[in-house]
């Protein structure tokens, strides 16, 4: 059956429509610094797992539909976790998840940014739902996908 | 196959400190040697040393 | 020859074929003056690989100001007129001696030679790769050769310890350890650099004294200072310069704001996560092998160890795979200066036992016209003066100086110089002393430290007695140092000239003497080190007689299995004992004792006891390798009280032999640094960590159910050794780090024992039942060394263990000349690295005996017969015990006293000719009347 069907992630999906043009980014509409935060899974898991970790596609991406980028400190395969891997998100431990992520949170001070995007549902609720209350740092978190959806340029119908 | 006698020199490979103590040695010893050195100048990494322990003598 | 690489050996040991490739240097390096006029004038900067890239160069330029050969290159790369015809050219337009040649060609050269060693040396590792030190991103973080560098007065910064971001001081710095070394993760070097810790101790010390009031912290995984005086220097670090160390692998260096700071996120030893701000993160690179010198090890066939460094056997440390090709230093394996300058030696003892039937058959003599002879001739006196380019000229008025000189009493010529060091300038003042009949020569110059012999040797080549030579250094102790006010300064250059032109007038030609040499070496001492020095003595083709206090060779080795490789000991023990007793040119003796030693180089007399009978022995060299002895710990830990407990070797022999308690136990505890640092034995005994290791994974791979513990504190298995303890702890045996003020304490439990430990990762007190108890305990020196450095008359140091001449330089030598030392003697060191010092105390001992007679300086002290009365006041003074007292009766039946001095032992310091009260000693060439018109032409105005 693998040998039937392409398998692969919404990084390489995404980065295949970019590249082949099959999609067009309007860059006018997120003009805002936009910073980019590496997944463990999809990051370090990935690379010692697989060989490969997908670091370099979502930047492409994000810089493609967002140009005020900045990266955080440290970056990709060094980046912090965001606090609620290995289900600290689900999980009734709040305040120690709320607490390992304080350096997520000061990561992304640092940056200056307004937007983040989180390529894994995971990291992206609790940069959004908790992070951003807690430490109150006033951002807009995005998907990578919704990041793309966001900033299509729809074709005109005929 | 080249004579069998024993030809008295001797080429050493690296002039840092390892390689100029055996030339040294070698030299003081009776033998002729070629101290070949990749750059410009002999002395190595150890010149490069701001002072050693523990007299912090200058490593030049 | 530099500039060259090797691209190709064929042949075989004794005869090899060598190809080498020599690239083109672009100036001629017979007209070179360095002069530096060239770079100055160069437009392209480069960046500096000697200062590691923290500064610029020119692309004509000369490696750094005190490089040898001193000479310019350009470098093909970056050059622009190399790289684009007709533009640019600077250089060679402005060069003075004509020196620049564009048109230089690489050669190929094919050379034929005997032996070949291998010192290619290492790289630091590149931290750029890894991105999570912030290397190449961050610029306050360094590695510790840029440290190196800016510590450096010659480096970018003159040495003022400043932020390469921003230029600010540095008040808070940081060092990490182990980076590119013990490291799978971010690089494949997972064998220890060796020298990183004690660097950066040093490094950290160098940079307290630079900056007051300086912060600096070390975070480390274990402290590795395990040679010699380096515990000692740790302590001292901690306590006297208060340098923080802190037991932790930082993770990574995040910059903190925009500033260029740096923060350190990091959990300490109580488990407690910490955040520190730092001005400065060194990173303690390690040593890797260069790429090019892996390739050449695989073109000619030299085998590489998995982390290609030189694979050679323990019991022939400088040996390649390769017969005839030796090799040393950090090629053969990650190592400090000491360990190199040793190996370097005993290479040369590898390679002299090789081609000793070659010796002296291709090496020349230098040969000089013979001597004009100058006595009862007036003074004629030539002064030099030197611009130095502008070092000297830039201040002092040269002109004026040269004028001055000509009218001092006996100066018949005076020329000025730009450089008197040029080669030209030597062919010059050979050409004057002869058409002018000169007899003396004043080179006011620089500093005879570096230049006196090549001025002696251009005066020898003009036939004039080398010794008619004086310098003025009008350099160092003028224009360097009073650089602000050039009227003083030029007044103070006449002042240094007239003193000079007042000596030499009043010296004369002096004759250097030369002692015989007795071709005989003499090994007290029958372990390990004593018979590998003997047997290479022997078989570089020299007598040696080798004395051994028991009825048996091979000393402590006696006790030992394998090295660290696991390579068998007794084996190659037993064939070594063999060789040496069947060796004709070794006179073996066995329960014989050193009783008595008197002489100097080249003429020992050593009398030796055995069996009551006394023997007189004639020697040119000394070679002592007396051993060590292992520390019995009474009272400590349970030793002596309880049955379990065992020292290391006492170990190893009860497990060879079978004993049920070692194959039935089920638990194992070794406590690591039993005796050693500590303040008694402050010192590390560097061989315990490798071999509790070793014993600790031979029980688990007997058993993999069993329980090893290892309770350390710094685990020292170092360089290649780190692969030991990865091994012990795949296999599981358990590592815990315990501190001095909380060792383990041991009690008698109703089966075998119990050790109590605090556990430093789960903070809590571990109480272990074991069935045996190692204890790693110190090594010691041989008691009697000390007896023997009386009768030598060789210093021994605050441990006990026999002091070099110079800690990094002359690792094996005495300050006594012809006296050399090997083995545990020196220090504790592992079977392998014994046998390198044994072969390199052989190769130095060597140079000396391999000569018929050692020429010796001119400058010792002279009695004057009339004047010295034999009151014997210079005896005591004397720090080399050169002066001995002469007593007779004359024809007359009148007794007489006087001194002599033994030229040999002499240093020609002077602190006789200050002591005696009647002008009855003085050293030639500071004689007394020289000294005293030298300070009258200084007080003259």
């Amino acid at each position: 059956m693998l040998e039937r069907y392409k398998i692969y992630s919404v990084f390489d999906l995404l980065l295949e429509y970019y590249n082949e043009g099959r999609i067009n980014i309007n860059r006018e509409i997120h003009k805002q610094r936009t910073t980019y935060h590496d997944p463990c899974n999809y990051g370090r898991k990935s690379l010692k797992t697989f060989g490969h970790g997908y670091f370099e596609e979502g930047r492409i991406i994000t810089k493609a539909c967002a140009p005020n980028f900045v990266d955080m400190e440290p970056n990709r395969e060094g980046n912090y976790c965001c606090g609620a891997g290995g289900g600290a998100w689900a999980m009734p431990f709040k305040t120690e998840r709320v607490f390992y992520g304080r350096i997520k949170a000061r990561q992304i001070q640092e940056t200056g940014a307004e937007l983040v995007i989180a390529p894994c549902h995971n990291c992206r609720d609790q940069i959004k739902k908790s992070l951003n209350q807690e430490y109150q740092l006033g951002i807009e978190v995005k998907y990578l996908w919704e990041l793309v959806a966001d900033s299509l340029v729809l074709p005109v119908k005929n | 196959m080249a004579g069998t006698e024993k030809v008295g020199s001797v080429t050493v490979v690296g002039g840092g400190v390892a390689g100029i103590q055996a030339a040294l040695d070698l030299a003081d010893s009776g033998y002729f040697v070629y101290l070949i050195e990749r750059s410009g100048a002999i002395g190595g990494a150890m010149a490069q040393l701001d002072k050693t322990f523990p007299t912090n003598d200058c490593a030049m | 020859m530099t500039l060259c690489e090797v691209t190709d050996v064929t042949g075989t040991e004794g005869n090899f074929t060598v190809k080498i490739k020599e690239h083109p240097r672009y100036v001629d390096v017979d007209k070179c003056i360095a002069c530096g006029i060239c770079a100055e004038k160069c437009p392209k900067k480069v960046e500096d690989e000697y200062n590691a890239g923290t500064a610029k160069r020119k692309a004509i330029y000369v490696k750094y100001a005190q490089a040898v050969p001193l000479k310019y290159q350009i470098d093909p790369e970056h050059c622009i007129r190399l790289n684009k015809p007709g533009k640019c050219g600077f250089c060679e337009k402005f060069c003075p001696s004509g020196a620049i040649n564009f048109d230089d060609k690489e050669k190929l050269h094919t050379i034929n030679v005997g032996s070949i060693i291998l010192a290619p040396g290492f790289d630091c590792f590149d931290p750029k790769e890894a991105g999570i030190w912030g290397y190449g991103r961050y610029p306050n973080v360094i590695t510790s050769m840029q440290l190196e560098r800016y510590l450096s007065a010659s480096g970018p910064t003159e040495g003022h310890l400043v932020r390469p971001s921003d230029g600010k001081p540095v008040r808070k710095m940081a060092f990490l350890q182990c980076v590119g070394s013990r490291d799978q993760n971010r690089c494949s070097n997972e064998y220890c650099s060796s020298v990183c810790c004690m660097y950066a101790i040093k490094e950290a010390v160098i940079a307290k004294d630079h900056v007051d009031g300086l912060d600096a912290t070390i975070f480390f995984m274990d402290m590795r200072t395990f040679g010699k005086d380096f515990e000692r220097y740790y302590e001292n670090a901690k306590t006297r310069h208060g340098i923080r160390f802190v037991r932790c692998r930082v993770h990574g260096v995040e910059p903190h704001g925009s500033d260029g700071d740096l923060r350190l996120h990091y959990i300490n030893e109580e488990g407690r996560q910490i955040e520190e701000y730092y001005d400065l993160v060194v990173l303690s690179v390690g040593l890797e092998t260069p790429q090019q010198v892996k390739e050449l090890a695989a073109k000619i066939g030299i085998q590489l160890t998995p982390h290609n460094f030189a694979a050679t056997s323990a019991f022939s440390p400088v040996l390649t795979s390769r017969p005839g090709i030796f090799t040393c230093g950090a090629f053969a394996g990650p190592k400090d200066i000491p360990q190199s300058v040793m190996e370097g030696s005993a290479a040369a003892a590898g390679v002299a036992d090789l081609l000793a039937p070659a010796r002296y058959s291709l090496t020349q003599e230098k040969s000089f016209p013979p001597e004009r002879d100058v006595s009862g001739q007036e003074p004629r006196i030539g002064v030099f003066v030197c611009h130095c380019g502008s070092n000297i000229a830039g201040v002092v008025d040269v002109e004026a100086v040269a004028d001055y000189a000509a009218s001092l009493p006996g100066v018949v010529h005076v020329e000025r110089n730009l450089f008197t060091c040029s080669q030209d300038t030597q062919d010059l003042m050979k050409k004057r002393i002869e058409e002018q009949g000169l007899n003396r020569i004043v080179v006011a110059a620089c500093t005879p430290r570096t230049h006196e012999p090549l001025f002696r040797e251009t005066i020898k080549a003009a036939g004039l007695n080398e010794y008619l030579l004086e310098m003025a250094n009008l350099r160092n102790h003028d224009s360097w140092v009073h650089s602000n006010d050039p009227t003083k300064a030029t007044e103070k250059a006449k002042d240094l000239v007239r003193m000079a032109v007042a000596k030499v007038a009043l010296q004369s030609p002096l004759k250097a003497e030369s002692v015989g040499i007795v071709p005989v070496a003499l090994v007290v001492g029958g372990g390990i080190a004593g018979m590998e020095s003997a047997l290479s003595l022997a078989d570089q083709g020299f007598e040696v007689h080798l004395i051994e206090k028991r009825k048996y060779l091979g000393g402590n080795a006696r006790h030992l299995n394998h090295t660290w490789t696991y390579e068998d000991i007794p084996r190659y023990l037993d064939g070594l004992v063999k060789k040496v007793t069947e060796n004709p040119l070794i006179h073996l003796y066995l329960e014989s004792e050193v009783i008595d030693a008197k002489g100097f180089v080249g003429n020992f007399v050593t009398t030796i006891q055995q069996g009551g009978k006394k023997k007189e022995i004639k020697h040119g060299i000394g070679i002592i390798a007396t051993g060590g002895k292992g520390y019995r710990p009474e009272g400590e830990y349970g030793y002596g009280e309880y049955e379990e407990v065992f020292t290391a070797i006492e170990f190893d022999a009860v497990k060879k032999a079978g004993d049920f308690r070692v194959k039935r136990g089920r638990t194992f505890v070794f406590i690591q640094c039993v005796g050693s640092r500590q303040e008694d034995r402050l010192y590390c005994s560097r061989v315990c960590c490798t071999h509790s290791v070793q014993a600790a994974i031979e029980l688990k791979k007997e058993d993999p159910s069993r329980s090893v513990y290892i309770l350390y504190r710094d685990m020292r298995t170092y360089g290649q050794r780190e692969a030991l303890f990865k091994e012990a702890r795949m296999l599981g045996v358990i590592f815990i780090n315990y501190e001095l003020h909380g060792r383990p304490k041991v009690k008698k439990a109703k089966q075998g024992l119990t050790v109590e430990v605090w556990d430093h990762v789960l903070h809590r007190p571990l109480i272990i039942n074991t069935d045996v108890l190692v204890l790693a305990t110190a090594i010691e020196p041989n008691p009697v060394s000390k007896e023997l450095a009386k009768l030598y008359k060789v210093p021994v140091d605050s441990d006990g263990f026999f002091q070099e001449a110079h800690a990094k330089l002359r690792p094996v030598d005495f300050s006594v000349d012809g006296l050399y030392m090997a083995g545990l003697a020196h220090y504790p060191k592992p079977v392998e690295e014994a046998i390198a010092q044994a072969k390199a105390a052989a190769a130095r001992a060597a140079s000396i005996l391999s000569r018929k007679e050692i020429p010796l300086e001119a400058t010792k002290a002279q009695v004057v017969l009339e004047k010295c009365d034999g009151c014997g006041l210079c005896i005591d003074v004397c720090p080399y015990q050169a002066i001995t007292l002469l007593e007779g009766v004359d024809d007359q039946g009148h007794p007489w006293k006087r001194v002599e001095i033994n030229k040999a032992q002499c240093k020609g310091c002077g602190l006789c000719q200050g002591t005696c009260p009647k002008d009855g000693v003085y050293v030639a060439g500071f004689s007394s009347q020289q000294l005293r018109a030298q300070i009258e032409a200084a007080l003259a105005v």
